[in-house]
Formats: structure tokens, sequence, C-alpha cells
């Protein structure tokens, strides 16, 4: 491993331990915080590239850290509603009152 | 104005969607109508698009004028603006549906009113993904059609939080799968332009890098292409009407379809691209899975179940094509694309209108003699049934046909004998529906009176299959051979030296 790339371990642990806690969470609020620890590694990445690349990476990471963040607000509304109706967040339990 | 019709396919839905929800603080009805007007504009406004794209090819539009990357640029090809016509006939269709399932289910007038401008969102978004040329952009489109969509199903599905919230987090999942694979390309070739991209990966020649960005784009559709996959989305099924199903396995799957055929065969064929052998079994594998779909189909007892299967199973079909990669598969898969959009659609539109229910189990038991009541529903549901398995003169079949064609020229048995098997095998369900659909028995069967009103959008889709499959030789050549890979084009000399029929 080159020097250059040791600066892409922060973006790329961050989407791998979002991505992992996407499908091995249960809890619902688990989630959405994996799925913006996912985006924080996309956009780690994006920043990480050099200055000589020019303004539009940091454009980039600037328009999908104002997407993401908009999406786990949105998410955040889903949990708080859920959690407003069924007490809880934990998906499994959610689902099973749900189907009944 | 003609000169701006490319924007404006994007545009008009878009603003029309804050019409449609201004409106709706004062007047339900007003709400609604604008809706169908908006739809209806852009429907018009595609089809003045025709004439220009059947003599001319292709529409290049830059946004403001200003060019990639900073600039948006669109591309309105023959094909995507036919799949965009498509789009709105069913964005249509589902909007209709929605006022009369409103009205059985007792929906909320606030939900229905935010349904519409949540429909015309999604049907905005889905046009801009067929016609941007930036990775960013597309991605951009991407994720704002999934909030539309999971916003329309916690409106349209009874307890529908938990099931948007779930398909809000699958689909951003999706789309950040494809971010992170146009970002990974954007950082080795310093593009974001589609077709720029494939000339940047060219000359780089970096062969494990394509792989690597095709990995995660092609896992970034894995969520789209299951859906609406009983497997998977069980609940979901039960609780949303079928025709917001319909809308979304036909639309918003089949355009996930196109863009990763355009991701395949526009952004990473690149030429010498060889793919090591444990990725190649794996791409044969994936279209075996999904036409392993026809057989759970088969073994259904719920009409929304089986047709959530078959929507699935029929993935497979475009998957070859994909794979093989050929002109006469690449047709067959465009041509499928086209049909399968309409028949899925047409299907999930029969759960919802033979359905004394709005949402719940749907039993084939309640279909039996269904044809002896109203002759002319179950020659709909027929035809499009026909198409599932490959009747002649159906849209289906000259798909199944030029996949079958490609099959033999690359005497590909792996996935010949699978797909063959399937065809056959769907005869036998196909038959015993039809037998059941004339069945002569009268306990537990479905005997309301079907109206005209709730016929009409399936006697359009079922017209609509059977003009496909008698116009295909014109649907493929104004259509779908301009949109096919250039190598495949009868070009006199190709435009740029390594995409041309020279190296191919």
């Amino acid at each position: 491993m080159s020097a250059n790339s040791l600066h892409l371990i922060l973006p790329a642990g961050l989407g791998l331990v979002g991505f992992h806690g996407l499908f091995f969470y249960d809890h619902l609020a688990g989630k959405t915080a994996s799925w913006l620890l996912s985006q924080l590694g996309i956009i780690g990445f994006l920043l990480s590239f050099p200055t000589a690349a020019g303004p539009l990476p940091r454009v980039l990471a600037l328009e999908a850290g104002a997407v993401g963040l908009a999406l786990s607000l949105l998410m955040g509304v889903f949990c708080l509603k859920l959690w407003k109706i069924f007490k809880t967040l934990q998906g499994g339990e959610i689902s099973k009152r749900v189907s009944k | 104005m003609k000169d701006h019709l490319p924007v404006l396919l994007i545009a008009v839905p878009l603003a029309g969607t804050w019409f449609s929800l201004f409106f709706g603080f004062f007047s339900y009805r007003l709400s609604r109508w604008t809706t169908y007007g908006v739809l209806l504009l852009d429907f018009i406004l595609v089809w003045k698009t025709f004439p220009k794209l059947l003599a001319q090819g292709p529409w290049r539009y830059s946004l403001g004028g200003w060019a990639p990357p900073w600039g948006i640029e669109l591309e309105v090809s023959p094909f995507s603006a036919l799949l965009a016509a498509l789009i709105l006939l069913l964005a249509l269709i589902a909007f209709y549906r929605l006022g009369s399932y409103g009205i059985i289910a007792g929906l909320l007038k606030t939900r229905e009113i935010l349904a519409g401008p949540l429909l015309s969102t999604l049907t905005a978004c889905l046009l801009a993904v067929f016609f941007v040329r930036d990775g960013f952009t597309l991605y951009l489109f991407l994720q704002m059609g999934v909030v539309a969509a999971a916003g329309l199903l916690v409106c349209l599905a009874r307890q529908g939080y938990l099931d948007g919230f779930y398909f809000l987090l699958g689909g951003s999942t999706g789309a950040s799968l494809f971010l992170a694979g146009i970002i990974f390309l954007y950082g080795a070739t310093g593009t974001l332009h589609l077709d720029d991209l494939l000339a940047q990966l060219f000359i780089a020649k970096n062969f494990k890098l394509v792989l690597g960005a095709g990995l995660l784009l092609v896992s970034a559709f894995g969520f789209f292409l299951v859906f609406p996959s009983p497997f998977f989305f069980k609940r979901l099924l039960d609780q949303t009407p079928p025709f917001m199903l319909g809308f979304l396995s036909s639309v918003m799957v089949r355009t996930a379809v196109f863009v990763l055929f355009l991701m395949l065969f526009f952004t990473l064929n690149v030429p010498g691209l060889v793919l090591p052998a444990w990725l190649s079994t794996a791409a044969c594998l994936t279209p075996v899975l999904f036409l392993g779909h026809f057989l759970f189909a088969a073994r259904q007892k719920d009409f929304l179940h089986s047709v959530a299967f078959l929507s699935v199973a029929q993935l497979g079909y475009v998957l070859i094509g994909f794979i093989l990669g050929s002109k006469s598969a690449l047709t067959g898969a465009l041509m499928e694309l086209l049909s399968q959009m309409l028949v899925v659609m047409g299907l999930f539109l029969a759960v919802g209108i033979l359905s004394l229910k709005p949402v719940g189990a749907h039993p084939f038991s309640k279909l039996a003699g269904v044809g002896r009541h109203d002759f002319s529903a179950a020659l709909f549901l027929i035809i499009f049934i026909s198409s599932v398995v490959g009747v002649p003169p159906t849209g289906g079949f000259f798909g199944k046909f030029y996949l079958l064609q490609a099959l033999v020229e690359k005497r590909n048995w792996f996935l010949m004998i699978p797909m063959i098997f399937v065809m056959i095998f769907n005869l036998v369900p196909a038959a015993k529906f039809t037998w059941l659909l004339f069945e002569h028995r009268k306990a537990a069967s479905f005997h309301a009176p079907i109206s005209f009103a709730s016929k009409a959008p399936l006697f359009l889709l079922a017209l609509a299959v059977l003009l496909l499959g008698l116009f295909h030789q014109e649907i493929i050549h104004n259509f779908i051979e301009p949109a096919l890979p250039k190598a495949f084009l009868d070009l006199p000399v190709p435009n740029v030296p390594f995409l041309g029929k020279q190296v191919e």
C-alpha cells in the first residue's frame, strides 16, 4: 500500500461499516445511522481528491452531503412516526405487529 | 419552444407537481385535473419529439448552453422517447386507478391529493434518468425517484410507514452504490459524462478498474431487480394497492434495467475487456435464478403473488440478452423490456380490477368462470399471459424469438436449456389459467360486473401488447436498432475509431 492510498482508509472504512450496519442492524435508527455513515464514506472519498482535480469534487461532495442529510432527516421522520405508533424501533417487532 | 423540448419533458411534470400540490390546498378536483393535465401535456410533448428523432436520430441538448461537467447534457434517443411515452401512459393509467382506489379503500383525501404530485415527481425523475448523460445527475434523479416512490407507498399502503422506510433505505442504498461506482470511475478518469467515460476507460485500458466499477454499478440495481418478489416484499404486496405495485414494478424496475443496459454497453463496454471465470459464471447463473421465479409463480394460489413472481421472473429474459450482448440478443432484450412494461402493469391492474377488496389476498379460485361473465376481461388476461409465455403475435413472442436466435448463434447451451425449459413449462400454467377463466363453477367465484371504465386501461394495454408484436419490424428498425451500441449500427464510417466495426 502506498502512502497516497492511506488517506482513503477512513472513507473506505466508513463506507464498509455503514453498509455492514445497513444489513445487520434490526433497529431502524441503527440502520439510518449506518446509512449516514456510508454517505460520509462517499463524501470523504470525494474530499480526498487532490486539489489539482479542480473544484468539482468538492461541489459533488457538497451535493452528496446535502442529499444524504435530507434523506437521513426523512428516515428520521419515518422512525419518529413508527416510534409514535409502535413504541419501538425494532424492525422485526414492528413487522410482526403490522402483519397481524 | 420546439428547440427546448428535451428539457421541457422533464421540467413540465416537475413544475406541475408544485401546481398540483398548491391547488390541492383549495380543491381536490382541481389538484387531480392538474395532475392529469401535466401528464397529458408531457405525453404530447414526447409525441412532438418523434418526427425529429426519427428523421435525424438522437437529440442532444445542453441545459443553459453549458457544456458538461458543470452543465447538464440531455440526450433523447428514439428508444428513450418511446420508453418515456410508455411511462407517461402508464402514469396516466395509475393515476386514473388511484381515483377509484381512493373511493373503494376510503383513502383520506389529503393522502390522495399528495399522491398525485408524488406520482408526477416519480414520472419526471424516471424520464430524466432516461435522458441525462452524466453520472452524478443520473444518481440525483434516481435518488429523487426512490424518495417519491417511498412517499407513494406511505400515502397508499395500509400502515405503510415501515414498508416506506425499507423501500427508501433499500432504494437509497442502491442509489448510493451507483454513486460510489460513478465516483470510482470519476476518480480514475476525471469525467462524469457517460459517453466520455468509455473513451477515457479505453485510453487508460485499466480493466481491473472497469471490473471494480462495474461490480458497484451492477450491484446498485440489485434492490430494483428483485422488486416486488414475495420472498422480500410479502408484507408490502399484501398492503399496497395492485395498481401501484404494477406501476412501480413495470416502470421503476424496468427503468433501472434500462440504466443497467446503458451502463453495461455504453460506459463499461471497453473493447478487449475479458471477464474472469468466476464473474462469467456468476453472470450466467443470475438469469437462471430469475427464470426460476416462473416455477414459484406457477405454485402460487394467490393471483397477486403469482403476478409478482412473474414480474421478477421475466427479467431473466432481459438479463440473458445482456449477457449474450450480440445484436439479436440486445434487440430481443429491448423488445422484451417494452413488452414487459405493458404486461406487468396489465397483470397487476387486472388483479385490482378483478378483486372485490382493495388490498389483501386475491385467491385464484375467485377467478373461476370470469370469462363466462365477462369475456373481454378474460381475453385481456389471456393476451397478457400469452405475451409472458411467448405466443405470437404478442410483443413477448418477438422478444423471446430474437433471444433464442442469439442463443443459437452463440451456441450458449447453458442459457438455452433453462430458457427453453421455462418457455415449455409456462405453457402448462397458462393453459390451466385459461381453463380456470372459462371454468363452469358457481361457488366462490367472481360474479360482480366489471364496468367499462375499469376495463378501459386493460384494453389499452392489451392492444399495445398486440400492436408491439404486429408492428415489431417498424419498432425494431426505428426505435430499437438506433439504441444499440455503435458496433451494431450500419454506419459507413465509424465516427470514433475504437468504437467502430474494425475493433469489433
